[in-house]
């Protein structure tokens, strides 16, 4: 199958990040989206893990967001006095 | 010095959120409201469907419980991006110039550039805050205002309503339009036909999907730099686009998933090795651990095979 990119394909990627062992082969599993053969099959969560997750997360990205913007619109006027 | 670190730290806070927002989005729209609509949330059917309603609501998702279970049946039954007036999100990519016959480096330029498009972004923003506020059952309807009239006011009183519209609302709309385009245009990579070397092109798509940065041979300054960069390039992406990866999708247009009112074994951000079903299908059980790409080409294959999609319905 021809593609745009000559990269190696995703498996061997995977195998080549196994021998590093500064992070968990769990993280590497998540990172790649593809577990090693060996590898345990993961708990799935439920869906009220899911939501509470989706709050949790919102909540902080709305914190962060609405924390940012109060100090960055202090700066809408610059590209005003610039230009 | 002070002023520079401050804006530092909230040019940072603000980037930090896009991602977040952005993971909110597909998770909201593509996840959980996905997930409902196919009975695969709650056991109870009520709360099922309040649960979709609610993770909708909160990430200003383009469709509500009822309309989004109309187009996505619509789009299982007819799910190849060749196929125009059957799938309205095939013909959505199509409006956009996804279209057979285009060269690589159109549909490429397509891509890239309808992301920057303010017109898009505006369409988009308008019709997921119409399908929230203006459109819809009126309890939905109602829920809608109450969530979100409530933040407003809320924010009002405690003096932050700018920073809950240049904060919040803003990055929801614009990072949310991204991510679920990002999503849409790489997750049926199986589904387009081999006609016009399509499934080259949509695997070329969704190549950043699949890939994973590749440990350096040797560890230097430079490679390792560039693979600690790489690897939370990734991470990003993983979390704001992808969190229903392929394997997910590949069982579940299968209706591998289909386990009536429980969490599936895939359940959201499924990896590969994951899937059980998958696993048991015998050539591509063996190619999963060896080539991606022949297990999806074994796929097109099988999917082709079953549902060959009819001669009056193909584009190109």
């Amino acid at each position: 199958m021809k593609t745009r990119h000559n990269k190696p394909d995703a498996i061997a990627i995977r195998q080549a990040l196994k021998e590093l062992r500064f992070a968990p082969q769990r993280f590497w599993t998540w990172l790649t989206g593809i577990a090693l053969p060996e590898e345990m099959g993961r708990q799935p969560w439920t869906p009220a893990q899911h939501h509470a997750l989706q709050m949790g997360v919102a909540m902080l990205a709305a914190g962060l967001g609405m924390w940012s913007a109060q100090t960055l619109y202090l700066l809408a006027p610059v590209p005003v006095l610039v230009f | 010095m002070n002023q520079l670190i401050e804006v530092t730290f909230a040019v940072a806070a603000l980037a930090g959120s896009g991602v977040l927002f952005a993971g909110l989005k597909v998770r909201g729209s593509s996840v959980l409201l996905h997930h409902a609509t196919h009975g695969l949330g709650f056991a109870n059917k009520r709360l099922n469907r309040l649960a979709g309603e609610w993770a909708g609501i909160v990430t200003l998702s383009g469709a509500g419980f009822d309309e989004y279970r109309r187009v996505h049946n619509r789009h299982h039954a007819h799910a190849s991006f060749a196929q125009r007036g059957l799938d309205e999100e095939a013909e959505g990519l199509f409006e956009l110039g996804f279209q057979p016959g285009r060269s690589q480096g159109a549909l490429w330029r397509t891509f890239w550039l309808t992301q920057v498009n303010p017109v898009w972004h505006a369409q988009q923003s308008w019709a997921r805050l119409r399908s929230n506020f203006f459109e819809g059952p009126l309890l939905r309807r109602v829920a809608a205002w109450a969530v979100w009239g409530g933040a407003g006011a809320t924010a009002t009183a405690a003096g932050w309503l700018p920073g809950l519209l240049g904060g919040v609302v803003a990055p929801l709309l614009l990072v949310g339009n991204l991510a679920s385009y990002w999503e849409l245009t790489s997750r049926h990579i199986w589904m387009v036909t081999s006609e016009h070397e399509g499934h080259a092109r949509q695997l070329d798509l969704s190549h950043g999907r699949l890939m994973a940065p590749m440990p350096p041979v040797r560890w230097g300054l430079k490679s390792t730099c560039n693979f600690i960069a790489s690897v939370a390039a990734k991470a990003v992406a993983r979390w704001a686009v992808l969190p229903a990866d392929l394997a997910f999708h590949f069982a579940h247009h299968a209706g591998w998933d289909r386990r009536p009112y429980g969490a599936p074994p895939a359940w959201a951000d499924a990896a590969l090795a994951y899937s059980d079903r998958l696993r048991a299908h015998p050539e591509i059980a063996t190619q999963i651990y060896t080539s991606l790409r022949a297990a999806i080409g074994t796929w097109f294959a099988r999917l082709e095979k079953e549902a060959p999609v009819s001669a009056g319905a193909r584009l190109g």
